[in-house]
């Protein structure tokens, strides 16, 4: 038997103060709903599942923990609707936030890891393997080369891109 | 001797102080008693009191009371901004007895609590600081008294749209003369472009030329067509204005309006009455119903043929004709330069100015209008053919940070679904959407005519603002790519036509009308009202008052009220016969002045001359800016009420512990 449960859902102000006190993140609460981002994001055109108006109204309200959630990563960050938002809310720099502070939390999304992993390790976002190196003779093209690991390491051992490693966790 | 003199002063001097709570906004961070106390030990104070509001009726009694009590001969209040209490509180000075300029305020609330909510110690000291300084300039203060001044009865109103329109019949039924100064052929202005209008369907034209008519017949109001105001010197009673009567190379008094100059005429050019879509001739009159209806000579296209002039029966047509300029003598002037539309073309996602079938709210009045470019027959611009799907999509230029415009233009939700009743009613089968964020049905009958365009008329309001408008290359459809914010969903919306709602700008002369009556604007560019509140059409600028859309974006019934509450204020001072003008101006001493005409040069306002080697001030015109007196090497210029001596003495007591 289908047991009826209530579809009241908490709202709640703690998400949206972690996402204000981000670099980027301060104009959320101006944003108004209008939609013109949504309607002139290209990922929105092909994934319905990611809106960064739905996503700044979930964590405006609290009602989703975005943080836990992918939609955010899916932005291409190609900053079209920062260029047409009205309240100049800039929604790609508000969902850069919100990665910030999941990353900070550890909530790097498993795929996303694996890219950090990459560079840490490669110094490149994906590896170049022979195969590819064979379709850039047939083209006429040079072969890419390995990176020197080491030097790799001591540039990112300057930055604080290593604490991504372990998910961002501090 | 100076020292002896002013120690003479202090023994004069009877201070009464007073410190404002006003409620908590200062004794929530001032220690007003702590000010208080530590005022009382001040030289020459006698009195020294707090209270919760000092403005109120009781804290002036409180003042009166004591003037009388404690012969107290000057006065400080430590309060808020002089902006608004000075004149409260010179008056109750006055009312007991006491020279109104005898009295100083110190500002404890801008300066002080507002700014330094989070140190309360501090605050304090610097209010104790204030009140020094203020006691310090009280004792230097010497009675002035007001000059009165007579108030010509003639009123100037700048603009003859509605609102103009509206100003100068009140003005001119309370029996004063009025000079209506409209820069274009006709009076007008924008609402004489509207088709119908919201919520009561009215034809704008059917309720706006009779008052245009009126407006042109009334025996005390002169219409000034095709002229511009090119300067404004004087005061409040007493402005004299310069007025450029443009060259029409039509004699306005020969001119019958008969239409055959304009048959014979050759040229064709885009009508900007009609947003450029019709054509009009190089003479011309803006529309048919046009006041005065004389004809007039487009300069920059006539070709001088002299077609017109031959045909012309009463010999009107006169090619040399000159621009001409009156000088008038004005008491009050009356602001009523109205508003320009948001340029579509700044917002290049919507693609207005390359597609052919985007189009603008005002371009579909014209079309739609029986008078119009097509008859009124609204139709695509690229092929002629009536639409069948239109969409409006609103806010275009308004609460768009983008383009800087951040405030609501308030006409634009109800113009567009005003205009897609209209084309409903003459195409009921027509598929008709309105792109929205929020509907502003504010007004009288306007929520009620949002239902009935809903219900009624089935026009489909989609909430969310459009990302981007592009074209079918094929058919020239304009496509809106919008989401649903409802349904979370995106949707693309072809359409035959898609109508920018644009919004509301201040006119693009605003610059120069600001200078010509040295106004203030508001941060969203329109011009500043006195206070937002209390004084909504006045302006800082005594004498010169504020009507329609200049103020701020408007709706005809709202334009038309402020007009009459313009016009009902500008002829306070008429109807009174003379005002008080301040008494803060430059004068000089002669025995400092040594003729090194500095002054003379360093005044904006032309006031200073050099008379046999020394400076003279028109005091009847000096605006007390202190330039002069800041400018002038040995002393002689002062300003009444702010010299030297009060300054320092204020300057001294900032620096002097006691």
């Amino acid at each position: 038997m289908e047991v009826l449960q209530r579809t009241y859902r908490k709202v709640s102000g703690d998400l949206i103060k972690k996402i204000k006190a981000e670099p980027g993140g301060e104009a959320i609460s101006r944003c108004y709903q209008c939609g013109t981002c949504a309607a002139s994001c290209i990922v929105h055109t092909y994934r319905k599942d990611f809106n960064p108006r739905l996503i700044i109204r979930k964590a405006v309200l609290g009602v989703e923990n975005v943080l836990d959630s992918i939609e955010p990563w899916y932005c291409a960050v190609c900053y079209l609707c920062n260029e047409r938002c009205p309240r100049d809310v800039k929604p790609a720099t508000i969902l850069m936030a919100i990665k910030n502070v999941a990353a900070k939390e550890g909530k790097i999304p498993p795929a996303f890891k694996v890219i950090n992993e990459n560079v840490l390790e490669i110094g490149r976002l994906f590896d170049i393997d022979e195969f590819t190196n064979f379709l850039r003779e047939d083209l006429g093209l040079p072969a890419i080369e390995s990176i020197d690991r080491e030097e790799i390491n001591k540039l990112i051992s300057g930055t604080r891109f290593e604490k991504l490693k372990e998910g961002g966790k501090r | 001797m100076a020292e002896k003199k002013k120690k003479a002063e202090d023994k004069e001097s009877k201070i009464g102080v007073y410190i404002c709570h006003c409620g908590i906004n200062i004794a929530g961070v001032v220690d007003c008693k702590d000010v208080a106390e530590y005022s009382s030990k001040l030289g020459n104070v006698v009195v020294s009191k707090e209270y919760q509001y000092m403005c109120s009726d009781p804290g002036q009694k409180l003042i009166r009371d004591d003037i009388k009590e404690h012969n107290l001969n000057r006065v400080v209040v430590a309060a808020c901004s002089p902006r608004m209490h000075e004149p409260t509180f010179r008056k109750a000075v006055e009312e007991a007895g006491l020279n109104p300029f005898l009295f100083e305020q110190a500002n404890i609330r801008e300066h002080d609590s507002w700014v330094h909510m989070k140190q309360p110690k501090e605050a304090t000291e610097k209010a104790k600081d204030l009140v020094r300084m203020a006691v310090a300039r009280a004792k230097q203060l010497t009675p002035q008294e007001r000059p009165k001044v007579k108030v010509t009865e003639s009123a100037l109103v700048i603009g003859g749209g509605v609102a103009g329109i509206q100003s100068s019949l009140d003005l001119a039924d309370m029996g004063f003369k009025v000079y209506l100064v409209e820069k274009t052929p006709s009076l007008g202005g924008k609402m004489a472009q509207l088709d119908k209008t919201f919520p009561t369907m009215d034809c704008s034209a059917c309720i706006l030329t009779p008052k245009m008519v009126d407006a042109s017949r009334h025996p005390n109001i002169e219409v000034l067509s095709y002229s511009e105001v090119k300067e404004v010197d004087g005061y409040i009673g007493n402005f004299r204005v310069k007025i450029e009567k443009k060259a029409r190379q039509v004699l306005e008094d020969k001119c019958t309006g008969c239409g055959l100059c304009s048959e014979a005429c050759p040229v064709e050019v885009p009508n900007d009455f009609d947003e450029n879509m019709g054509v009009r001739k190089a003479i011309y009159v803006p529309f048919p119903q046009a006041v005065p209806l004389i004809y007039t000579i487009d300069d920059e296209t006539c070709l001088g043929c002299g077609m017109c002039q031959a045909v012309c029966g009463p010999e009107a047509i006169d090619y040399e004709q000159k621009p001409e300029t009156l000088e008038l003598e004005i008491g009050t002037i009356v602001v009523a330069t109205g508003f320009d539309l948001f340029d579509a073309k700044r917002k290049p996602e919507y693609g207005y100015g390359r597609y052919e079938n985007v189009i603008t709210g005002m371009e579909f009045e014209r079309l739609i209008n029986a008078s119009g470019p097509t008859g009124g027959k609204v139709v695509r611009p690229s092929d002629g053919k009536e639409p069948h799907r239109i969409g409006f999509t609103l806010c275009v230029g308004s609460r768009d940070a983008r383009v800087g415009n951040n405030y609501c233009s308030r006409v634009c939700c109800m113009y567009s679904i005003k205009n897609a009743i209209l084309y409903k009613e003459k195409h009921p089968d027509a598929d008709v959407y309105v792109f929205y964020m929020d509907i502003r049905a504010f007004g009288k009958g306007y929520e009620e005519f949002y239902r009935k365009a809903q219900e009624v008329h089935e026009i489909k309001f989609i909430r969310g603002r459009p990302g981007e408008i592009f074209e079918d290359t094929r058919t020239k459809n304009p496509v809106v790519r919008v989401e649903d914010t409802l349904l979370a969903e995106p949707l693309e919306v072809e359409l035959d036509l898609a109508v920018l709602a644009t919004g509301i700008e201040p006119s693009r002369d605003s610059d120069k009308v600001q200078k010509l009556l040295r106004l203030s604007r508001t941060a969203d560019n329109f011009f500043a009202e006195a206070h937002p509140k209390l004084r909504p059409v006045d302006t800082l600028n005594d004498g010169v008052y504020l009507a329609g859309t200049c103020q701020g974006p408007k709706d005809i019934p709202d334009t038309v009220s402020q007009a009459s509450a313009a016009a009902a204020r500008a002829a306070i001072p008429m109807a009174k016969g003379e005002v008080e003008t301040e008494p803060i101006v430059a004068y000089v001493d002669k025995e400092k002045c040594i003729g090194c005409r500095i002054c003379e040069r360093t005044c904006d306002f032309n006031v200073i001359k050099i008379v046999d080697r020394k400076a003279e001030v028109n005091e009847a015109i000096c605006k007390g800016c202190g330039a002069c007196a800041a400018a002038c090497p040995t002393g002689a210029m002062q300003i009444r009420h702010y010299t030297d001596e009060q300054i320092f003495s204020q300057i001294e007591a900032a620096f002097k512990e006691v």
